[in-house]
C-alpha cells in the first residue's frame, strides 16, 4: 500500500474515493432523515405546518440531549441504563423545589443532582467493577422506587410556574423551540468535549482498549466515572424540559427513555464497542426519531407502535454497523 | 456396572477435595442461610406470616419468577442473558389467554409455550448468526416484544371467561403444595438435568468458561446459543401461562422489570456474570428469598416501592459479592501458582 | 521406521519476511524431538505450521505417509495433532473429566452424559500419566502445573500421535518439571511423538532423544542428542562457537544518589530479590528467555504489578507503585511489550496514539483542551528523531506498518514527562537503519539526563545500546554485567542457564 495515495485520498475529504458502500453505510442516517422528511412533506399536508415542525423539534429535543451525553458514555465503553429513572428524580426534585427556590437556582439545583446521580452510577460500575449495564439497571429501580416513594405512588405533580413553564412552551423566531436551541448548544459542548478537549481524547482512549489505557497510565476509572456524571447531567437538563413542556412531573414520566437514547445514538452511527463515534449522528437520530414519531401520530397509527419500531430500528442498526465494519475489514 | 447418572453424580461429588466442594457448597448454603433468617425473621415480626394460605401464595410468587430465573441462569451460565424475559413474558400470558376464548386449556398452554420458544428462538439467531451483542439484542427485542403485545391488546385487557378450570393451575394443590410450585420444580429438575448432565449443558458452560477452549473442542457455538435462548423463551413462556392463571385477567402493562428480578435471582443465587457455571438450586432458594422478603414487607403495608428499592439494592448487593468473590479466586489462585 | 509426521521443504512467507526457507523435518513415533533456535529463528511459525494455524507457501506435509493439508486447526486435532501452549483450552469451570471429554462426551440414553464411561476412561487415562488429581475437581483449581497434565490427559485421551509443547516448563517448578518428564517418559513408551520447543538447554538434554535446531528460518542440522555437548547445540543455534570471555565482576563507583535504586524486589510468581542501582545517564539492559520475568520486573516498576516484598527508591526516596499512575507520578514511564494488545489504541490517530500520556489528565487547569499547534509541532520533532513514515498526524494508526507504529509506541514514552523509561522490545518491528538510530537516540536521551532500562530479547540490541546488563533467569538475578563483560556470548550464556568463568 502507497501511503502516499492514502494521504491524497484523505486530504479530499472523507467522501473522495471512498466506496459508494462506505459512504451509504457512514451517513446512512442522514439520508435517512432527509428522505423521510421529502416523501412525509409530500404525502401529508398537515406534515408540512409550521406547528408540525416545531412539535418536532421540541421532541427531538428531550431525547437528543440525553444521547448527547450518552454518546459520550459510549465512546468509552459504557452504558446507563438508569436515565429514565434518573430523569424522573429529577423532575421530581424540580417539582419540590420550585415553589420555594425559583426558577434559575432549581434549575441549577436538577442538574446539580443529576451530575450527582450520574457520579453515584460511575461509582457503582467503576469501584465494585460491576458491568456496567446490569449495575445501571439496578440503579434504575432505586432511583423509580425512590421518586415513587418521595411522590407516594407515581401521583403526578403539577408544575405551574409560568416563568419556567416557559422554557418548555417558549420559542425564539416563532419556529425554534428553547429546548431545541439548548440541545444545539449541548451537542456543540459535547462536540468540544468529544474532540477538542484531553478529556474526550482519554474517552476515546479507554473505550478504544482499556487494557491499553491503562498502561498507559490513564486514570481510568476517573475518566469512567465523569463520563457517567455527564450522562446524569444530560439526563437532568432534559428533565427540565419534560417538567416544563409537561407542566407535571411524576417518577413515570419518563419510561422508555433509555431505550430512546440509547437507539438514537446506535441508530446514528457511534458504535458500540467504543472508541468513536460521531454526535452529529445522534444530533441527526434524534431528529429522525421525533419525525417519525410525528407521522406515527399523523397517519392515526397506534401509539403502541413506538415501542415496536424504536426496537426494530435499534437491530436494525447494529446490523448496519456490523455490516460497516465488515466493509471496512475487507 | 450400573450406568446410573445418580449414582455416579453421588460419589464423583464425594471425590471432590476439600476446597471445591467446599466453595460450591458454600455458594448455595449462602443463600440458604439468608433465606431461613429472612423467614424466621418474618414469621416473628410479620403476624400471618407463617400461615398456610400466606405460605402458599409466597411460594406461588416465588415459583413464578423462579422458573425464569432459572432459564436466565442456563443463559447465563453460557455467558449471555436476556433482557426481553419480562415482555416475553406478558406476551406469552396474552396469547395463553386468548387462546382459551376458542380452545381447550392444553392447547393454550401449547400455544404459548410455542410463541415463547419462537421469540427466544429470534433471539438466539440475531445473536449468533448475526453476531449481535446480547445485550442490545435483547434490550430491543424487549421493546418489539412489548409494542406487540399493546397492539395486540390495543391496551385492553384480557380476560379469561371461559375454562375457568385455568384457574386451577394457580390454585390447585398436589400433595399439601401448590401446583405452581410443583411445576417450578419440575423445570428444576428438567434444567438441572440438561445443565449438569447433558454435553448440551456443559458445551454452554463451555462457551461460557472460555469460549476458545469450546471452538477447538469442535463445539458448535451458533447452535447451542440458539437452543439455550430458545430455552430461555420457553421458561418466560410458562411463567407468563403461571402468570394468565394467577390473575386470570392480562394486559400489556404487566411484567415490567421482571427481567431484573430473574437477574438478580440468578446472581443472588450464586451464578456468577462471568460465565461458565450455573448454580439452579442458589436460584430457587434467592427466588424463595426474595418472595418471602415481598410477603412479609405486605403484611407490614410496607408501600410497595419499598420493595421496589430493595430489589435494586438486592441486585447491586449481589453483584458487588460477584465481583468481590471472582476477586478472591483470582488471587488465591496466584498464591498457589 | 517410516516417520510419523514428515515435512519437506516447508516454507513460508510473510510480506517482506522469509519465516521459514524450505525447511525439511520429521518425528519418529515414540520419540521427543526438540526444536531449537533463536528469537525469530522460525520456530513458532513451523509449529504454528504443524498444528494448522498457518498454511506453508510452498512444500508439503506428511502424515504417516500421506499427505495431509491443514484446513484449520480443528483439522489439524482430527488428524491427531495436539499442541499445548501456554494459553490452556481448558474450561476453567468445568471439572478435569468434563474438560477430558469437551466436545466429544459419551451418552447414554436420550442423550444423558454416560458418566460411569466417562469416568472409566479418564481414571484409565489419568493412571497413564500418573496423575493424582480428583476427576471431580474444577479445573480452577488446579495449579498451572496441573493444568498442563490435565490437557496432556486430554491429549491422550483423544489418541493424539504427535504432541507439541511449546516452552511447557515456562511456568513450572522443580517438582512439576520432573513429573512433567516422566510422564513424557511415559508418553514415549505409548508410541506418540513429543515435539518439543524450548531454551532451556540442561532440559533438552533431559528429555529429548533428536534436536533440530533452525536459524533464521533455515534447519542448520538434526542430531541425536547423545554425543553432543551443551556447547555443541549453541553453536548450531549461532552458527560459531561461543565465547565465554573470563570475566572480572568490576565495581561502578557509585558517585551520586541512584535515580532507582530496587532492593530485594519480589513480584509473588514472577520475579524473585531483584536489586540493582539506575543512574542518571546510563542505560541498563535487561535480558532473559521466555519465564525468565524480564517482562514482569518492568511492570511491576511501573506499578502494574503486585510487589509483595523489597522496596523501590526514586531518587533516595521511598515510593509505593500501586498503579501505573503512581508510576507516572514518580517519573517512571513503561513501554509495553505487546503493543496490538496493550500499547496501541486502534481507533484513534497516529498523533494521538503518540501524545496520549503527554499530560496528565487534569493536571493543569490551563490543558484542558488540545493545542493543535503545539502537538504537531511534537509530533513532527518525534517524527524526525524517530523517522516515522505516516501519511500524516491526523492518519488512523492501524494503517501504519507494525515497525512505524512501535516507532510512535516509543514516541510515547520519549514524550511522556517521565526520567525514568522502561523500554520493553524498543524496536520490535523496526528495520535495521532505523534500529541502529533508535539505538543513538536512546543513548542520547540518556546521556541528557535520563535514567532508561531497555528490556529485550535482541541480544545484539543489548550489546549495542547497555552500558550495563541485567540477565534474568527463571525469575532471578542470573548476573549483572558491566560494561567490559557484555558480549552476546556472555549475555546468552547466562540466559540460558550456564555460569560464565570467573577469573579473580
Amino acid at each position: 500500500m502507497d501511503l502516499s495515495e492514502t494521504a491524497n485520498r484523505k486530504v479530499n475529504g472523507h467522501a473522495y474515493g471512498m466506496s459508494a458502500l462506505g459512504f451509504l453505510t457512514r451517513y446512512y442516517i442522514q439520508f435517512l432523515l432527509v428522505i423521510s422528511v421529502v416523501i412525509l412533506a409530500l404525502v401529508n399536508p398537515y406534515f408540512r405546518t409550521v406547528g408540525n415542525l416545531e412539535n418536532i423539534l421540541l421532541q427531538a429535543s428531550f431525547a437528543g440531549i440525553g444521547a448527547a451525553g450518552m454518546t459520550l458514555l459510549i465512546v468509552s465503553g459504557a452504558f446507563d441504563l438508569s436515565v429514565a429513572g434518573l430523569l424522573g428524580l429529577c423532575g421530581v426534585l424540580i417539582s419540590e423545589l420550585l415553589p420555594s427556590l425559583g426558577v434559575v437556582l432549581t434549575v441549577v439545583a436538577a442538574l446539580f443532582f443529576g451530575v450527582l446521580l450520574g457520579l453515584l452510577n460511575g461509582l457503582v460500575v467503576t469501584k465494585l467493577r460491576i458491568p456496567a449495564f446490569i449495575a445501571t439497571l439496578g440503579m434504575m429501580n432505586i432511583y423509580l422506587a425512590l421518586a415513587f416513594i418521595w411522590t407516594q405512588g407515581s401521583r403526578v405533580i403539577s408544575v405551574s410556574d409560568p416563568s419556567f413553564n416557559v422554557l418548555g412552551t417558549g420559542t425564539w423566531f416563532e419556529v425554534l423551540p428553547i429546548p431545541f436551541l439548548i440541545m444545539i448548544a449541548t451537542y456543540l459542548v459535547c462536540y468540544g468535549i468529544l474532540n477538542r478537549s484531553v478529556y474526550g481524547r482519554c474517552l476515546r482512549a479507554v473505550g478504544s482498549s482499556e487494557i491499553a489505557a491503562r498502561t498507559a497510565g490513564l486514570p481510568v476509572d476517573l475518566i469512567r466515572i465523569l463520563a457517567f456524571a455527564i450522562v446524569g447531567g444530560c439526563s437532568a437538563l432534559a428533565g427540565v424540559f419534560l417538567t416544563a413542556e409537561l407542566s407535571s412531573a411524576s417518577a413515570i414520566m419518563a419510561t422508555g427513555y433509555e431505550l430512546t437514547v440509547i437507539a438514537v445514538v446506535v441508530i446514528g452511527g457511534t458504535s458500540l464497542k467504543g472508541g468513536e463515534g460521531t454526535l452529529f449522528g445522534s444530533f441527526t437520530g434524534a431528529l429522525f426519531f421525533a419525525v417519525i414519531s410525528s407521522a406515527l401520530n399523523i397517519l392515526n397509527v397506534a401509539a403502541y407502535w413506538q415501542y415496536v419500531v424504536t426496537g426494530i430500528f435499534l437491530i436494525s442498526a447494529l446490523g448496519v454497523q456490523a455490516l460497516r465494519s465488515y466493509i471496512v475489514v475487507e | 456396572m450400573s450406568n446410573s447418572p445418580e449414582w455416579l453424580n453421588f460419589r464423583t461429588l464425594f471425590s471432590l477435595s476439600n476446597a471445591t466442594r467446599f466453595i460450591q457448597v458454600a455458594e448455595s448454603l449462602g443463600v440458604f442461610a439468608l433465606l431461613m433468617i429472612v423467614v424466621i425473621g418474618a414469621s416473628i415480626i410479620a403476624p400471618g406470616f407463617f400461615t398456610y394460605t400466606n405460605l402458599s401464595n409466597t411460594l406461588i410468587t416465588a415459583s413464578i419468577t423462579a422458573v425464569t430465573g432459572l432459564g436466565m441462569t442456563f443463559a447465563i451460565a453460557m455467558g449471555g442473558f436476556d433482557l426481553s424475559v419480562g415482555s416475553v413474558q406478558v406476551l406469552t400470558a396474552i396469547v395463553a389467554a386468548s387462546l382459551l376464548s376458542a380452545v381447550d386449556p392444553p392447547l393454550s398452554i401449547l400455544g404459548s409455550l410455542l410463541s415463547g420458544l419462537a421469540l427466544g428462538l429470534v433471539n438466539g439467531v440475531l445473536i449468533s448468526k448475526l453476531r449481535l451483542p446480547a445485550f442490545v439484542v435483547t434490550f430491543g427485542m424487549m421493546s418489539i416484544v412489548r409494542g406487540v403485545a399493546l397492539l395486540v391488546t390495543q391496551g385492553q385487557s384480557v380476560m379469561i371467561t371461559r375454562h375457568s378450570e385455568f384457574g386451577l393451575l394457580n390454585n390447585g394443590k398436589i400433595l399439601g403444595l401448590p401446583v405452581p410450585f410443583i411445576i417450578m420444580m419440575i423445570v428444576f429438575v428438567v434444567l438441572s438435568v440438561l445443565l449438569k448432565h447433558t454435553p448440551f449443558g456443559r458445551h454452554a458452560c463451555a462457551i461460557g468458561g472460555n469460549r476458545a477452549a469450546a471452538t477447538v473442542s469442535g463445539i458448535n457455538i451458533d447452535r447451542t446459543t440458539i437452543a439455550v435462548f430458545g430455552l430461555v423463551g420457553v421458561t418466560a413462556a410458562i411463567s407468563g401461562v403461571m402468570l394468565s392463571s394467577q390473575l386470570m385477567i392480562v394486559d400489556a402493562t404487566l411484567g415490567t422489570g421482571f427481567e431484573l428480578q430473574a437477574i438478580t435471582v440468578s446472581v443472588l443465587g450464586g451464578t456468577s456474570l462471568s460465565g461458565g457455571h450455573g448454580n439452579l438450586v442458589g436460584t430457587v432458594f434467592a427466588a424463595l428469598l426474595l418472595a418471602t422478603i415481598a410477603s412479609a414487607l405486605n403484611i407490614l403495608k410496607v408501600i410497595s416501592f419499598y420493595q421496589y428499592l430493595a430489589l435494586g439494592l438486592l441486585l447491586i448487593f449481589a453483584l458487588a459479592i460477584d465481583t468481590a468473590r471472582r476477586a478472591f479466586i483470582a488471587k488465591s489462585l496466584l498464591s498457589r501458582a | 521406521m517410516p516417520p510419523i509426521l514428515s515435512l519437506t521443504g516447508i516454507s513460508k512467507q510473510f510480506p517482506g519476511v522469509t519465516a521459514l526457507d524450505s525447511v525439511d523435518f520429521n518425528l519418529l513415533a515414540g520419540e521427543v524431538h526438540a526444536l531449537m533456535g533463536e528469537n525469530g529463528a522460525g520456530k513458532s511459525t513451523l509449529i504454528n505450521i504443524i498444528s494448522g494455524l498457518l498454511h506453508p507457501t510452498a512444500g508439503k506435509i506428511s502424515l504417516a505417509g500421506e499427505e495431509v493439508i491443514f484446513a484449520s486447526a480443528v483439522q489439524a486435532q482430527k488428524a491427531g495433532i495436539s499442541t499445548i501452549t501456554q494459553e490452556f483450552n481448558l474450561v476453567p469451570q468445568l471439572t478435569v473429566a468434563e474438560n477430558i471429554f469437551l466436545g466429544r462426551e459419551p451418552t447414554v440414553g436420550i442423550g444423558l452424559l454416560n458418566w460411569g464411561k466417562i469416568k472409566r476412561h479418564a481414571s484409565e487415562v489419568l493412571g497413564e500419566l500418573g496423575l493424582n488429581v480428583p476427576l471431580g475437581q474444577r479445573v480452577s483449581y488446579l495449579s498451572v502445573g496441573d493444568r498442563q497434565l490435565v490437557e496432556i490427559a486430554k491429549a491422550l485421551s483423544m489418541e493424539f500421535r504427535i504432541i507439541t509443547m511449546d516452552e511447557p516448563t515456562a511456568a513450572l517448578n522443580a517438582g512439576e518439571v520432573a513429573r512433567l518428564f516422566e510422564i513424557i517418559e511415559r508418553l514415549k513408551r505409548r508410541g506418540i511423538a513429543v515435539l518439543y520447543v524450548s531454551h532451556r538447554l540442561r532440559e533438552i538434554f533431559q528429555i529429548a532423544d533428536r534436536v533440530t535446531v533452525l536459524r533464521d528460518g533455515k534447519r542448520v542440522d538434526t542430531r541425536r542428542l547423545d554425543g553432543l555437548t551443551e556447547d555443541d547445540v549453541v553453536t548450531m543455534m549461532l552458527g560459531r562457537a561461543l565465547k565465554k570471555e573470563a570475566a572480572i565482576y568490576q565495581e561502578i563507583p557509585v558517585t551520586e544518589k541512584a535515580a532507582l535504586s530496587v532492593n530485594n524486589l519480589t513480584a509473588p510468581g514472577f520475579v524473585t530479590d531483584i536489586s540493582f542501582d539506575l543512574h542518571v545517564g546510563e542505560v541498563m539492559g535487561c535480558a532473559g528467555l521466555v519465564g525468565s520475568g524480564r517482562y514482569e520486573l518492568t511492570r511491576a516498576l511501573f506499578g502494574l504489578l503486585r510487589i509483595s516484598s523489597g522496596e523501590v527508591k526514586i531518587n533516595g526516596r521511598l515510593v509505593p507503585l500501586n498503579s501505573s499512575n503512581d508510576a507516572i507520578r514518580y517519573g517512571i514511564y513503561m513501554l509495553p511489550e505487546e503493543r496490538k494488545i496493550e500499547g496501541i489504541f486502534p481507533d484513534l490517530t497516529v498523533r494521538e496514539n503518540l501524545l496520549i500520556s503527554a499530560k496528565r489528565l487534569f493536571h493543569r487547569l490551563s490543558e484542558l483542551l488540545i493545542n493543535v499547534d503545539e502537538e504537531e509541532k511534537q509530533y513532527q520533532g518525534m517524527r524526525n528523531s524517530l523517522d516515522i513514515r505516516a501519511a500524516s498526524s491526523g492518519q488512523k494508526i492501524t494503517k501504519l506498518s507494525g515497525g512505524n507504529q512501535q516507532k510512535v509506541m516509543l514516541g510515547r514514552a520519549l514524550v511522556s514527562s517521565s526520567r525514568i523509561l522502561l523500554l520493553n522490545e524498543p524496536t520490535r518491528g523496526v528495520d535495521v537503519g532505523t534500529r541502529v538510530e533508535i539505538h543513538a537516540a536512546i543513548r542520547k536521551l540518556a546521556r541528557s539526563g535520563y535514567a532508561i532500562i531497555v528490556s529485550s530479547s535482541d541480544i545484539p540490541e543489548l550489546v549495542s545500546v547497555s552500558d550495563r546488563c541485567l540477565v534474568l533467569s527463571a525469575g532471578r538475578t542470573k548476573g549483572l554485567l558491566d560494561r567490559a563483560q557484555i558480549s552476546e556470548d556472555n549475555i546468552t550464556a547466562l540466559a540460558i542457564g550456564q555460569e560464565i568463568r570467573s577469573d579473580n
